[in-house]
């Protein structure tokens, strides 16, 4: 792909190109319908870029959600051409089409307006699930007085489902989603796993009450769609997967799990000469 | 219950399936494999004959339930996953599935038994 | 004019049902969840007929009478799309099975580009099931469709 990127705006770049955006105006319409746009394609302009360009040029009234262009908020999921994808992630050229490019809120959530979701029963389904880690000595979370230990090996068992922006892409792949309104969703799936998984967290118990309830986990019938999806790399469907397996282990009992312990500072060492001293403690003073 | 207990045995009795069904479709359809016609695996004799087995008896005393389970399970869920049919109505798709199934496996279970006996 | 609205009006933008046969250009790992689905309502749909038909073994005339009323037309052809139904419900099913625990995946990794999706590094069973699923089901067209009718 990138090989031809060059080729791809030799093509391209200088063009105009028409947009086709799907409009709706909650006071106004009573279903929504396409709207075309054209604009002169410039170079590495990303199908976001082409929006702003649009509601800067041609149309005002145009509405779209995003913060910040640069794949890191999650606010600028959309289909494009059918696909969702990170608008601002999404070279206009590198769909390589001559045909109308077509942009649409994304798959699976009610539309507020133009092409934004209504994304409240998604940070719903996330909150459902308790992210954030739950141990038995809530006093030690409460009140810190150290950290936890946890090696790079540990770390790397739940670090890629931790990478989640909450953009929604996966929701819009999965076919669960597709007519299954309450179910809790890739999203949310994934992101119970990397709690479950964190060697910090004893909190698989109290998460079950979502994950294990008539909208949850066993709902996922592996399409795996939702990691095709993901732009972060998350591959939600491997997390949901591997959740099933805890749950698994959990409901035989061979679920044992000793949160990881506080790291002590070691004792009766000497410190070697000419090393500065590590910064101010910011915990449990 | 909770859905995972539900869920397990929907793959419990798949996997169950695996097996039984396999010797189901074996002795059926793939008989000539093992040296014999098709025409005389569903002769009344033969078919008697293997109702009268004690094999056959645990074979499918074992299936009836299992495939019953496994495949309204797997109509529960795919319904469960319309949103458009309401919690009153689910309630109601439930009891129905349990009691067509409870009626199935009762009338099964007699053919079976039956067929062993006579 | 409202200033305030505490529930905004949307549009239902729900792919439906359609967005199981449909969805978008993804792996044939999201149109196996549809044929998976659709297999399994045939061969349960199948089972009832099947418990009634097969209870008449319990006389020999009702048995000879059913036989001959299921051999009739395409009804052998039926049967033997469930065959072919369920045989590939079963190899996908153990593929499925292995998939919900977590085996023939790949592990957690580092998300570096390009990503890798552990979904799609399980081609190779997805392929088997087919392979597997023909061999059978071309095995057992023969007898099916061909010996029975000798
Ligand atoms: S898992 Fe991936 S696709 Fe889903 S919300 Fe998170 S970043 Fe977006």
């Amino acid at each position: 792909m990138a090989a031809d990127i060059k080729q791809l705006e030799k093509k391209y770049v200088g063009k105009e190109v028409e947009f086709r955006l799907l409009r709706f105006a909650p006071d106004k319409d009573r279903a929504p319908y396409f709207q075309s746009f054209r604009i002169k394609l410039s170079q590495g302009m990303t199908v976001l870029d082409a929006l702003m360009r649009i509601k800067e040029t041609q149309d005002p009234t145009l509405s779209y959600r995003k913060s910040c262009r640069m794949g890191i908020c999650g606010s600028c999921a959309m289909q494009v051409n059918g696909f969702p994808k990170l608008t601002c992630q999404t070279q206009v050229t590198e769909l390589n089409t001559d045909k109308p490019i077509e942009v649409r809120p994304l798959a699976n959530f009610p539309i507020l307006r133009d092409l934004v979701p209504d994304l409240r029963n998604f940070l719903k389904a996330h909150e459902s699930i308790k992210p954030y880690v739950i141990r038995e000595d809530a006093e030690e979370l409460d009140h810190p007085t150290g950290e936890f230990y946890q090696s790079p090996k540990e770390l790397e068992k739940y670090l890629q489902f931790a990478y989640c922006i909450k953009c929604g892409a996966c929701l819009a792949a999965c076919p669960t989603n597709a007519t299954d309104h309450e179910f809790l969703g890739p999203q949310a799936l994934a992101a119970a796993y990397r709690y479950v998984a964190d060697s910090r967290d004893q909190g698989l118990e109290q998460r079950l009450e979502a994950v294990d309830g008539p909208n949850g986990i066993f709902r996922c019938h592996y399409a795996g769609a939702c990691s095709e999806a993901c732009p972060k790399g998350v591959d939600p469907s491997l997390g949901i997967q591997l959740l099933k397996r805890e749950i698994l282990k959990y409901r035989v009992g061979a679920a044992h799990k000793k949160p990881a312990p506080l790291a002590v500072t070691p004792k009766g060492l000497k410190r070697r000469e000419g090393i500065p001293l590590p910064p101010e403690k910011t915990v449990g003073q | 219950m909770r859905e995972s207990t539900l869920w397990l045995f929907h793959l419990l009795a798949g996997a169950v399936l695996l097996t039984v069904l396999g010797v189901h479709y074996g002795v059926m359809h793939l008989s000539n494999l093992f040296g014999i016609d098709h025409a005389t695996v569903l002769s009344f004799s033969s078919v008697s004959g293997r109702s009268g087995r004690f094999f056959y008896l645990v074979v499918y005393l074992v299936l009836l339930p299992a495939a019953l389970y496994h495949g309204l399970y797997g109509l529960r869920s795919l319904i469960f996953e319309l949103s458009f049919i309401g919690l009153v109505l689910r309630r109601w798709i439930s009891r129905i599935l349990i009691l067509s199934g409870s009626g199935f496996l009762i009338y099964g279970a007699y053919a079976i038994i039956a067929g062993f006996l006579g | 004019m409202k200033f305030f609205q505490l529930e905004p009006k949307t549009h239902a933008n729900y792919l439906g049902v359609k967005g199981w046969a449909y969805g978008g250009r993804y792996g044939i790992e999201r149109y196996l969840y549809t044929l998976q689905r659709v297999t399994g309502l045939g061969v349960l749909l199948y089972l009832p007929m099947h418990l009634i038909v097969t209870s008449q073994k319990l006389n020999q005339a009702g048995w000879e009478q059913v036989m001959g009323l299921v051999a009739r037309g395409l009804l052998p052809f039926g049967e033997f799309l469930v065959f072919v139904g369920g045989v590939f419900h079963a190899f996908n099913g153990i593929r499925l099975l292995l998939t919900h625990f977590g085996f023939l995946m790949a592990q957690p990794a580092r998300p570096i580009y390009p990503f890798t999706v552990a979904a799609l590094k399980q081609r190779w069973a997805v392929y088997l099931v087919f392979v597997m699923t023909t061999v059978v089901v071309g095995y057992g067209a023969w007898e099916f469709l061909i010996v029975a009718h000798h």
